[in-house]
């Protein structure tokens, strides 16, 4: 039983006319997290006039709170540039991670995130 | 105040009139009440009687009676765990009583429970035993890691490990940890049911001691242990030969794929699965990893009694129960055929197989499995 | 050769210079025209001729005497031997040689046979090869002690066993006692003894080191001095072990260098009457306390970073939980790592100051995890207590800590949920908020498990955050669950890679309805960890809160009441 190991965690780029896309596969955690901080970090500093970087996380398997940290970490550097950050294809238990911790409505959910972030609030409004 | 009562006559008799509490005891952990389980105790010790006897001839027969009814079906296991949860509770009571305030003059002792292993009644009873004969104690709980175990002895300087495992498939594990407490010079007492009721497997791992109570244990470390050669070290595999054969680390790391494998086999035998829930699946894939950790137990000390015994045992709470025993032999079944190259897990299984269908026999209720 | 009293099998046969003197005074000039002593002998054991060189290494040797009283036994017996076996048929067979001692030399006996039967022995000094084989199987055996002394010394990073076990051999194989100071702690001085054969003892007493010459700068470590021999007579009675036998006749003070750091020194004690160390003894004896002074310096340097870290880590450690303010409290913490202690949960209570006011439990995750992890959690805990009396307003409390959290260098978070816990006549009432947090369950007495609708952001990372508080009640024998994801995330079961998740754990909780809050709590922790199996897995941490089922306050007499009311 020898099964070829999958690498844990890859990015890769692809740009457009002022967006910027990386797809993410694997595990994104303590671990690989710093990986996607990198990526990111070079796509800002790659286009001063980007408006949109998305991340597409059909192909992610797991994601810990290292990786929650990161998403944080990259969505403090768009909003600081004005970049819009977008989380794209979320799998349903990222979705759940980003509803639970209260961020999901950081990122501009694309796919089948929205059912499950509805309960989200707008800035400011104090729920309850 | 009490007086401890340690001359045998004077034991023999309390222990003799301990009947009535005991069933007051049982009483009162049956129904969850933790209080009155500790008042009991309190009293009794402040009617003189012998805090090493409540512990020994009270509590420890109470729990051995849990697990007796639990095996019989006539307690959950969440009332198992009640239950063990307030022995703890009047143990504790028990502890700060006046008359188990013993100034340790002995040696110093660690008592711990393998990795893994929850059950730390019988390790708790026998450190308070060691505290009330005054060794200084320190109890480090159920499942202990073994990296946490060997730095509790650089640090504490202990004289010797009682050592505790109650289940048999934790057994390479406490090889482990015996091995490492010896190699830093520190004795190991192994005790607690999977050594085997005449402490053969702590033989076979290479303990410096066994024992199969909480008193022969007190007894074996009062008369000391001689503590182990750390000059040279043994061979490696000195003590199990047979390991060299590589079956159980196969069966061990093979473990998932040969859980999916027997779980397949079985849902073609057994028409009826493919209307079982989740949740039944489950447990059914649970009852496929049980046989196969004992089965991978039992190559490692390489003893068909472990597996046999395991498979027939489960085979009685299965019919406690109300569920036909007769579904492990196609398990068993289609094991043997996974594993045919492996001529060691074949005897094994074979002998289970006998064993399995001489226990089913006689009542006649399953006469052949459905093949 | 005398065998010491006492003799070590390490001590060395014989001093070479004694040997070699002994020779010249045998031996001044062999004038002879053969150079080696010859003695013949007949076969009556009657000496027959003697060559000079025979006669100055044996002084009753001449003729006529009989080989008993000529030669040393081992000469005459072989002899005697040789002579017998004359009667057999072939007289000239070739005899072989044999090896004795004369005076303090070593000799080698060649016979050659006569044809009258007479024997001449030839002797060959062999002292110098016999010296070297004696010096080389000394060796061995001491390369052995010291392989064996370095396992037995390096096997326990325990100071003390390690301060035992240089006693012991040293006292065994070195001398015939030996004392092991440590440098001293303030005015004390720690001492183990050992006499050859005995248990070492330990002791510790009040002690100017300086007293001993020499071991006030041996104890000091470095610059490292040589041992040195000091008078018996000024050896303090305090530092001679209680059981030593008979008079001190010679004192060695050997430093014990350890890794740049002092580890103590040895003192080695020989009883009178016996033979002074030799030069290779010395050097033997530093060889074995380089390799105890290392040992014994590993230990304490392992001693006092242990106790470091048991210091800092006491507050990182997850706090006992009991019974308080007549509500039941249970904890249960698994850290990922088996060599780890502390990790990246934590749980914390903090009592009301009466049974009126609310005790505050909290209960979170750090990102991260070892102890870069437990250092952050050490900082959200400190300031939750310093937050706690706010704890009438969870959201406030929960923007201050976040507030005191943030920076611009790194987004590290935590999510957590607070609980307010307060006693009503039988019931427990709850006011719980999550911080991002996974929500609380709540075990009824029917076996139904609620989840309780509390949302709210992580903490630490965003400069706003909002969280909403619920309450509920809980009835007696009712169980609030506060856990870590750790538990619901843990990867396993029978087919290996699936999550314990939350539905595993709503019906395992199920099972729980009216246990005790450690039983619920040892449930959940031995569900999860078996699930995980031998994996990996992230910490996990376990609250939980309970309602006391009964309280039987009434069935306590008197002597006894309140023991167990915490």
């Amino acid at each position: 039983m020898t099964a070829l190991p999958l690498p844990p965690f890859t990015v890769t780029a692809e740009d457009g006319p002022g967006t910027a896309r990386l797809r993410l596969t694997g595990d994104l955690d303590y671990d690989t997290s710093g990986e996607l901080a990198r990526a990111a970090e070079e796509c800002l500093a790659a286009d001063p006039r980007l408006a949109d970087l998305h991340l597409d996380c059909a192909q992610l398997r797991l994601c810990d709170s290292m990786g929650v940290a990161t998403l944080l970490l990259i969505h403090r550097g768009t909003t600081a540039r004005g970049v819009r950050l977008h989380v794209e294809s979320p799998p349903p238990f990222l979705t759940r991670i980003l509803d639970v911790t209260g961020i999901g409505h950081l990122f501009a959910l694309g796919a089948h995130g929205q059912e499950s972030a509805q309960d989200r609030t707008d800035d400011g409004a104090t729920p309850g | 105040m009490s007086t401890r009562t340690t001359a045998p006559a004077a034991h023999a008799t309390s222990h003799a009139g301990l009947g009535p509490l005991r069933e007051r005891m049982w009483t009162a952990v049956t129904d969850g009440d933790e209080y009155a389980a500790s008042a009991h105790v309190l009293s009794a010790l402040d009617d003189g009687t012998d805090a090493e006897s409540v512990l020994l001839d009270v509590i420890a027969p109470v729990q051995t009676r849990v697990g007796a009814e639990w095996a019989a079906n006539r307690l959950g296991v969440a009332q198992e765990h009640a239950a063990s949860a307030i022995a703890e509770r009047v143990i504790a009571a028990l502890a700060h009583h006046p008359s188990a305030r013993v100034e340790p003059r002995l040696g110093r002792i660690a008592v711990a429970c393998v990795d893994k292993e929850w059950h730390a009644l019988p390790a708790r009873l026998l450190a308070e035993v060691l505290s009330l004969r005054g060794w200084r104690v320190d109890f480090l709980g159920a499942q202990v890691p073994t990296p946490h175990l060997v730095a509790h002895l650089h640090h504490s300087g202990a004289d010797a490990v009682a050592l505790s495992s109650s289940l048999a498939t934790r057994l390479p594990t406490a090889h482990a940890a015996i091995t490492a407490c010896q190699a830093v010079g520190v004795a190991v007492l192994a005790g607690g049911a999977a050594f085997g009721p005449d402490g053969r497997y702590a033989r076979l791992l290479g303990a410096d001691a066994w024992a199969p109570d909480a008193r022969s244990a007190a007894r074996r470390l009062a008369e000391g242990i001689p503590a182990p050669e750390t000059a040279g070290g043994r061979a490696p595999t000195g003590d199990l030969p047979h390991l060299a054969d590589q079956e159980y680390t196969y069966v061990a790391r093979e473990q998932v794929p040969l859980v999916r494998e027997v779980l397949a086999q079985l849902e073609r035998r057994f028409p009826a699965m493919a209307g079982y829930t989740d949740h039944q699946r489950e447990r059914t894939a649970e009852d496929i990893v049980h046989l196969l950790d004992h089965l991978a137990v039992a190559l490692y000390v390489d003893d068909d009694a472990l597996f046999t015994a395991f498979v027939t045992w489960t085979a009685g709470i299965l019919t406690a129960r109300d569920v036909p025993a007769r579904s492990l032999r196609p398990a068993l079944d289609a094991l043997a055929a996974e594993l045919q190259d492996f001529p060691r897990a074949r005897r094994l299984l074979d002998h289970a197989r006998h064993a399995l269908d001489a226990t089913l026999a006689p009542g006649g209720r399953t006469p052949g499995a459905p093949a | 050769m005398r065998p010491a009293p006492g003799g070590s099998p390490l001590m060395a046969p014989q001093k070479e210079e004694t040997a070699t003197k002994a020779r010249r005074q045998l031996l001044p000039d062999a004038g002879d025209a053969v150079l080696y002593p010859v003695v013949v002998a007949d076969r009556t054991g009657t000496v027959v001729r003697v060559n000079r060189a025979a006669a100055a290494l044996l002084a009753d040797a001449a003729p006529g005497v009989g080989m008993a009283r000529a030669v040393p036994a081992w000469l005459a017996r072989a002899h005697a031997e040789a002579g017998a076996r004359t009667a057999a048929p072939e007289p000239s067979a070739p005899r072989s040689s044999v090896r004795g001692k004369i005076g303090e030399l070593g000799f080698e006996a060649h016979p050659t046979r006569h044809e009258d039967g007479s024997i001449a022995w030839w002797l060959v000094d062999d002292t110098d090869r016999r010296l070297a084989e004696e010096a080389l199987a000394t060796e061995r055996r001491r390369t052995m002690f010291l392989a064996e002394a370095s396992n037995v010394l390096l096997a326990s990073l325990n100071a003390e066993r390690c301060m035992q076990a240089t006693a012991r051999l040293a006292a065994r194989h070195l001398a015939d006692a030996a004392v092991v100071v440590t440098p001293p702690d303030g005015r004390q001085l720690l001492m183990t003894s050992a006499v050859a054969g005995r248990e070492p003892v330990r002791t510790r007493i009040t002690a100017d080191p300086s007293a001993v010459p020499g071991l006030g700068e041996a104890l000091q470590g470095f610059p490292p001095v040589p041992s040195r021999w000091i008078d018996p007579a000024s050896l303090p009675d305090w530092m001679l072990p209680e059981d030593f036998p008979g008079d001190v006749g010679s004192v060695a003070v050997t430093p014990l260098p350890g890794h740049g750091v002092p580890a103590g020194a040895l003192i080695l004690l020989r009883a009178g009457g016996r033979a002074e160390f030799s030069e290779s003894e010395e050097i033997f004896a530093r060889l074995f306390a380089a390799r105890a002074g290392a040992a014994l310096s590993a230990a304490r340097m392992y001693a006092e970073q242990n106790a470091i870290t048991q210091t800092l880590m006491r507050d990182l450690l997850p706090p006992e939980l009991h019974r308080t303010n007549g509500v039941e409290f249970a904890g249960g913490y698994r850290p990922a790592g088996t060599r780890e202690r502390v990790g990246g949960d934590f749980y914390d209570l903090h009592p009301g100051g009466t049974d009126e006011e609310s005790s505050l439990v909290v209960l979170g995750d750090v990102c991260g995890k070892g102890l870069d992890a437990a250092v952050l959690t050490g900082k959200i805990r400190n300031t939750v207590q310093a937050l706690a009396p706010m704890a009438g307003d969870h959201e406030r409390m929960l923007q201050l800590l976040n507030g005191a959290l943030l920076t611009s260098h790194h987004t590290r978070f935590a999510t957590l949920v607070l609980a307010s816990v307060q006693r009503e006549e039988n019931q427990v009432r709850l006011r719980l908020t999550s911080a991002g947090h996974p929500a609380p369950l709540v075990v009824r007495n029917d076996g139904t498990v609620e989840e309780i609708s509390t949302r709210g952001t992580l903490v630490g990372a965003l400069p706003q955050i909002e969280a909403r508080t619920v309450e509920t009640c809980l009835q007696p024998g009712e169980t609030c669950l506060l856990y870590t994801d750790g538990v619901t995330e843990a990867r396993g079961g029978p087919l290996g890679d699936a999550m314990f998740g939350e539905e595993r754990l709503t019906r395992a909780l199920s099972g729980c309805a009216g246990l005790p809050g450690t039983a619920v709590v040892e449930r959940v922790q031995m569900l999860a960890s078996q699930w995980v199996g031998d994996g990996r897995h992230d910490d996990m941490a376990v609250v939980a809160i309970t309602a006391p089922r009964t309280t039987h306050l009434s069935a306590v007499n008197g002597r006894t009441r309140g023991r167990y009311t915490a």
